[in-house]
């Protein structure tokens, strides 16, 4: 049974998946649609559902979801293998390019010692595959891990090495 | 050279815990072997036929003393007492145990050192010219670039997970030594209007399928260095091939796109990061911005030029007439200087190259007592700076003239003065099938082979410059797409054959070799060599027509023939 966790503990899920069958689905739901579904049937959801949220499977393009911005409240992004990277390269351009600032959530293949890099990279959410993992990757998000790089988050910390490093470091 | 400041150290010393921590997770079980791989291979880490082997970094191939030694003590402590250094300036461990991995890295981040990304599908340990900074053909040196991308490169949250590995080499100079042409990112520094920028290559590679890297942007100024690199970086990341490992390196995508429209992608995504860092500091953040000319001069100032004596012109005529009267008397040291003293820009300096290459142990190999050696003698005589080059040998930067004659005393005694670099016995090969787990066949016996074949020097002098580059697999760590003869090591039923190329070049002219025919035997590989060399200095127009240039200029066919017709 695998376990929704965001940066702080475990959270509960309370999206509902759209696989096809909106039978079970009613208006005082969360949705989770396909980007297919979203881009195809956007508006009926919108204003059918309580909040409408997106899956982007690898090839998805992040900025498509650009008309839809203010009504998402959860991307959800899909690893179809752990070596997979392109959601964390999707992320950055959602966050960075698109200013989505809702819930970004990693789902598929991801284990705890991703978490840290996704984190980086603008995800607030990630589904593992077991309390275990879960555990395991709440403990590696408190570590306090130094970085070069001015990702989503942390962007202001000034890493260049040399004249920025030595003010940011005597700051 | 650089010195890590307590960012950098913080950086390395968490990496250091983090993979600790992950092994001894993979060690309880509480990680799968699947997913521990990634994280190891991250850290430089591979599981191999007899033991892990582990890749040291050596960025941009720059060490100092202290380092060496220092990598000396851990391979005495954790392994047989040597390492084999790469073709990618790192050095390789071919035996420590697993669970004493993490101890190593802990030593290595002692003297600011690391293994990270020194493997898997990420940006891997940046090369540059083992001349840098010395050269006098230099524009500007590589190594500050080569830090600068380096930091940004290391544990790069986006680039993790990329199709395949990626590597960065950095020229300074218009003569290349760092092949820049066969990298799926080449960086040529250059001057435009007096500022400098970057000349771009991209999609080189060599592997199961070798290309040359075509030229995707002339002039990027110097503050657009890692925006252009994160483009390009991007760009691969979103659409290189996944659904084949052996079509996933970035020279696949750019070759299936045609370089136009690859260009279009990048210069695309190009602009759209430059006006997302523009909308990030309106947001009050410095996001991946532009790089200042004050970072950039603080940069270089991270490089000094350590403090040369100022010699006067008639104390450089003296040291060239002592060395010169010194070599007259003296054969070996005549023979060596010829071959290991390169041009300096400091008067009365040379920067030297020691030949790993001793026909004795595996090319690249060195012994714990011999870098302690080197590591006393770069202290003594070179401002305590080594380099190590992708032709698999060492470099003392900065030894003054009038020293010569005692550095090579020195290396003599620690058999570290063999004459040959540049020369046929000067032979690149990958660690092949004695240790490598992908690998087809051997290839240090074959290259122990042709050198004992090959050890009168008269005779290599005479033959003159040649590369001899040999991979035990189409991996090709061995370059051997590159070599003027190139030897590929391959599997025919379970058994070992070697497929000979020629004509292979590295530097601002780079081709890659023709393969002559069918695939030898290992024990007919020395007669084939010395069959081409007989060709060759048959046909050769002058003693200055290289190998390789004779090769380009009559075409393959001669030696074809020399090699296949008359062994019936």
């Amino acid at each position: 049974m695998s376990v929704l966790i965001n940066t702080t503990g475990i959270v509960k899920d309370s999206w509902k998946i759209f696989d096809g069958d909106a039978s079970g689905i009613i208006a005082a739901d969360k949705c989770l649609l396909p980007v297919g579904e979203l881009l195809a049937q956007g508006g009926v959801w919108i204003n059918h559902a309580k909040q409408v949220g997106v899956v982007l499977t690898p090839v998805d393009d992040p900025t498509s979801l650009t008309p839809y911005l203010t009504r998402l409240t959860l991307v959800a992004i899909h690893f179809t293998a752990l070596t997979d990277g392109r959601g964390y390269s999707q992320a950055r351009l959602l966050r960075q390019r698109v200013g989505y600032t809702g819930d970004l959530r990693a789902v598929g293949q991801i284990g705890a010692d991703q978490v840290l890099p996704l984190t980086r990279c603008g995800f607030t959410e990630f589904e593992l595959a077991d309390e275990q993992t879960a555990v395991t990757a709440l403990q590696l998000i408190k570590l306090q891990t130094p970085v070069y790089q001015s990702a989503v988050v942390n962007t202001n910390i000034v890493p260049l090495p040399g004249i920025d490093r030595a003010r940011a470091l005597t700051a | 050279m650089y010195q890590y400041d307590s960012f950098d150290q913080a950086v390395v010393d968490a990496r250091v815990a983090q993979f600790a921590n992950q092994t001894e997770r993979f060690l309880k079980g509480e990680l799968s072997e699947d997913a521990y791989r990634p994280l190891r291979l991250q850290n430089g880490l591979y599981l191999q036929k007899h033991a892990p082997m582990l890749r040291i970094a050596i960025p941009y191939g720059t060490l100092s003393a202290l380092q060496l030694s220092a990598l000396a003590d851990i391979a005495s402590e954790f392994d047989d007492g040597y390492g084999h250094f790469s073709t990618r300036q790192n050095l390789q461990l071919n035996g420590p145990r697993l669970e004493q991995v993490p101890a190593i890295l802990r030593r290595l981040a002692t003297v600011q050192m690391h293994a990270i990304q020194t493997s898997g599908n990420c940006i891997r340990n940046v090369t540059a010219d083992h001349l840098a900074g010395v050269a006098i053909d230099e524009v500007a040196d590589p190594r500050p670039v080569a830090e600068l991308i380096r930091q940004w490169s290391s544990l790069h949250p986006e680039f993790l997970f990329l199709p395949r590995k990626f590597k960065i080499a950095i020229t300074g100079s218009s003569a290349d030594r760092a092949a820049i042409a066969v990298h799926d990112i080449g960086l040529g520094l250059r001057t435009s209007n007096g500022e400098l920028a970057f000349d771009v290559f991209v999609g080189g590679g060599l592997g199961r399928t070798p290309i040359i890297g075509q030229h995707i942007r002339a002039a990027l100024p110097k503050a657009q260095l890692l925006n252009y690199l994160e483009a390009i970086l991007r760009v691969y990341n979103l659409h290189g091939r996944r659904d084949n490992m052996y079509k996933a390196r970035i020279k696949i995508l750019v070759r299936e796109l045609g370089i136009s429209q690859f260009t279009d992608a990048v210069e695309k995504e190009f602009s759209s990061i430059l006006a997302d860092a523009k909308k990030i500091s309106a947001m009050g953040t410095t996001g991946p911005g532009l790089i200042r000319d004050e970072t950039w001069d603080s940069l270089f100032q991270n490089f000094p030029v350590p403090a040369c004596e100022n010699f006067s012109e008639s104390e450089i005529a003296a040291a060239e007439t002592s060395c010169i009267t010194h070599a007259a008397a003296n054969p070996g040291f005549s023979r060596w200087l010829q071959r290991s003293r390169h041009d300096h820009r400091q008067p009365g300096y040379a920067a030297i190259s020691i030949s790993l290459k001793d026909g004795v142990q595996a090319p690249g190999d060195c012994t714990s007592a011999q870098m302690h050696g080197v590591a006393s003698i770069a202290s003594q005589y070179s401002f305590g700076e080594i380099r190590v080059t992708h032709h698999q040998n060492l470099v003392l930067p900065y030894v003054r003239i009038d020293d010569l004659p005692d550095v090579y005393r020195q290396l003599q005694d620690l058999k570290l003065a063999s004459p040959n670099i540049g020369l046929l016995t000067d032979i690149i090969a990958c660690p092949g099938g004695d240790f490598c787990s992908l690998a087809n066949a051997v290839s240090i016996p074959i290259a122990k082979a042709i050198q004992s074949s090959f050890d009168d020097l008269d005779e290599l002098f005479e033959i003159g410059p040649l590369e001899l580059n040999i991979s035990g697999c189409m991996n090709s760590c061995g370059h051997h797409h590159i070599g003027h003869i190139g030897i590929l090591g391959v599997d025919k039923k379970g058994e070992s054959f070697y497929q000979v190329s020629i004509g292979g070049n590295q530097g601002p002219d780079a081709r890659l070799a023709k393969i002559l025919g069918p695939s030898f035997a290992e024990h007919e590989i020395p007669d084939v060599v010395e069959r081409l060399i007989r060709c060759y200095l048959g046909l050769r127009e002058s003693k200055t027509e290289r190998f390789v240039d004779a090769v380009t200029r009559v075409g393959i066919e001669p030696f074809k023939e020399a090699v296949y017709v008359s062994a019936d």
